[in-house]
């Protein structure tokens, strides 16, 4: 009988620690830090649809509802991914009214969606065309006022279902940022395909996972990942879209992904990020 | 209660399973090294080295070897051992036919039955020991040690690109001895509940794997995300926080705490039940 009443006294200890520790209980959940600094804003959001629909590019009829999202984020630049053509470019920017007169548009040789960059701003624009990877990228440098600071954001949409493709496209963006002068201030915005958890504790060693996990390695070697704490930025729990900053002067004042704005089919949400000038 | 544990201690190192145990592990390592020759083989179109992964010269060494062996090991093989080792406890016992004459000597029943699950306890740590120093040497003598390089993704242990000192991965692969130790008790304790549900060690074995691996593939499977924090086998895989570069301390000692919860909970019930038990073998 003792040694049952100890073990019952031992399940009743571990039941109590593991309520003492339960990191959900412990976790401080402190508001985003508001600031009239001056800064810069962006929202980059793929607005694509699941995979197993016919055509799983943006839909047209979804195009007032994302001017929505768009109009109350209330940021600086927009960076979407899968715009199925150019006229989707100019419906957008015609419900957004004048609010984002500059746009950019990466094309690519084996695709058939487009990465589109909005601003507010008015930009130089470079097109990136990785090859092999056959996606373009859009690179746009904005200059921002008071103080004067010249950002360079970049639209990336990598490839899905080849995690060669997203290691290229990696490779690419850090020989870009090396080659290219005036790139102090580098932000890459979009949706990168990085799945590095899908489920924790769920991976073994894959082809797949070492690739993503060079690529990932090899932005984090230039550039910070501002949307760790962010959450997943698909309706399926996983974190493939991204937000990396190289820069010295910019401050992030908030990252977070916006949730409840998805219509239609749609599988990513959109991922804001605010920062201020030093 | 010591004669008996003493005695236990003497049968199981005469007995073929204890072999077995380690034999399989020996095996599992071979496997282990003819996997990472090949891949590496395959990776730099002949050039057997495995350099170029993470663009690090140094990445591929004994200890990164180490902890791909552990962690696969940690998958199957090792649960496999110890569901068979806490089954066999004392269904092999009602099998042989000498559960009753073990209950003749003046020793209750709850001691019987604690003094065989810390034996099996002390296999299960034994085991653990060896199958880490083994995979070490082997590392040693194969490629050498070095720093234990970690990258985020494959083993799911870091955020970002890190690295621990070999001297400091080495003390972190004595402490995943224990953790180890720790989290295979609950598979034991579950193994011995079966052990004592069932006359024939080979269906208390194959019951205790079945509820493994249903919870561990369940615990992977998106449909059952709201289910999986009632999955043992998800806390089950605190043991290898201890590679993180900084331990999070409150979701260790989080997970451990509900390890050994369960672990108590399964050898309580197991217990009640071998006291209440007509054994008729």
């Amino acid at each position: 009988m003792d040694v049952k009443f100890f073990l019952a006294g031992l399940f009743l200890t571990f039941v109590c620690g593991a309520w003492y520790f339960d990191p959900e209980r412990t976790k401080a959940v402190s508001p985003p830090a508001l600031t009239d600094s001056p800064g810069f804003s962006l929202l980059t959001w793929n607005v694509g649809y699941f995979d197993d629909e016919l055509d799983s590019r943006a839909h047209s009829e979804d195009l007032s509802h994302i001017a929505s999202v768009i109009s109350g984020a209330g940021v600086d630049c927009i960076n979407l991914q899968e715009i199925a053509d150019s006229n989707q470019v100019s419906t957008l920017k015609g419900l957004l009214g004048a609010r984002y007169p500059y746009d950019a548009m990466g094309k690519g040789s084996r695709t058939d969606r487009y990465v589109v960059t909005l601003s507010r701003l008015p930009f130089e624009n470079e097109t990136l065309t990785p090859s092999l990877v056959g996606r373009d990228s859009v690179a746009v440098r904005f200059d921002v006022s008071s103080p004067p600071l010249s950002i360079t954001v970049v639209n990336c949409h990598a490839d899905a279902f080849n995690s060669r493709r997203r290691r290229l496209l990696a490779n690419y963006l850090i020989d870009w940022e090396d080659r290219a002068e005036g790139k102090k201030n580098v932000l890459l915005a979009g949706d990168f395909n990085l799945d590095l958890t899908p489920i924790e504790s769920s991976d073994l060693f894959t082809d797949d996972k070492k690739n993503d996990s060079e690529a990932y390695s090899l932005l984090l070697r230039r550039f910070r990942d501002l949307g760790g704490q962010a959450g997943p930025t698909s309706i399926f729990n996983r974190r493939i879209d991204y937000l990396f900053l190289a820069s010295e002067n910019l401050e992030t004042v908030e990252v977070r992904v916006i949730q409840g704005k998805v219509v239609g089919r749609m599988d990513h949400l959109p991922l804001l990020g605010r920062f201020k000038v030093k | 209660m010591l004669t008996f544990v003493r005695q236990e201690i003497f049968k199981l190192v005469k007995s073929k399973l204890f072999a077995l145990s380690f034999l399989v592990l020996i095996a599992f390592v071979i496997l282990m090294l003819w996997g990472f020759y090949t891949y590496s083989k395959h990776k730099t179109g002949g050039q057997t080295e495995f350099k170029y992964t993470y663009e690090n010269a140094s990445y591929f060494n004994g200890l990164i070897f180490s902890l791909y062996s552990l962690y696969f090991a940690f998958q199957i093989i090792i649960p496999i051992t110890v569901s068979i080792l806490g089954g066999t406890q004392i269904a092999g016992e009602a099998r042989a036919g000498t559960l009753r004459f073990l209950l003749t000597r003046p020793l209750s029943r709850s001691r019987l039955f604690l003094g065989k699950y810390l034996v099996t306890a002390l296999h299960v740590y034994v085991l653990l020991v060896f199958f880490v120093v083994l995979n070490l040497l082997v590392g040693l003598l194969v490629v050498g040690w070095g720093d234990l390089s970690l990258y985020p993704g494959p083993l799911n242990l870091v955020k970002e690109p890190s690295r621990l000192q070999e001297d400091e991965a080495l003390l972190r692969f004595l402490y995943a001895t224990v953790t180890g130790t720790w989290s295979l008790m609950t598979l034991t304790s579950l193994a011995f509940l079966m052990s004592v549900s069932f006359e024939n060690p080979i269906v208390a074995a194959f019951c205790t794997l079945s509820i493994y691996v249903l919870f561990s593939v369940m615990g992977r499977v998106d449909f059952f995300v709201d289910l999986k924090p009632y999955f043992f086998t998800v806390d089950m895989e605190f043991w290898r926080d201890v590679f993180k570069p900084v331990i999070p301390i409150n979701e260790f000692l989080y997970r451990t705490c509900r390890c050994g919860m369960y672990t108590v909970a399964f050898l309580l019930t197991g217990l009640i039940i071998f006291e209440r038990k007509d054994i008729l073998t």
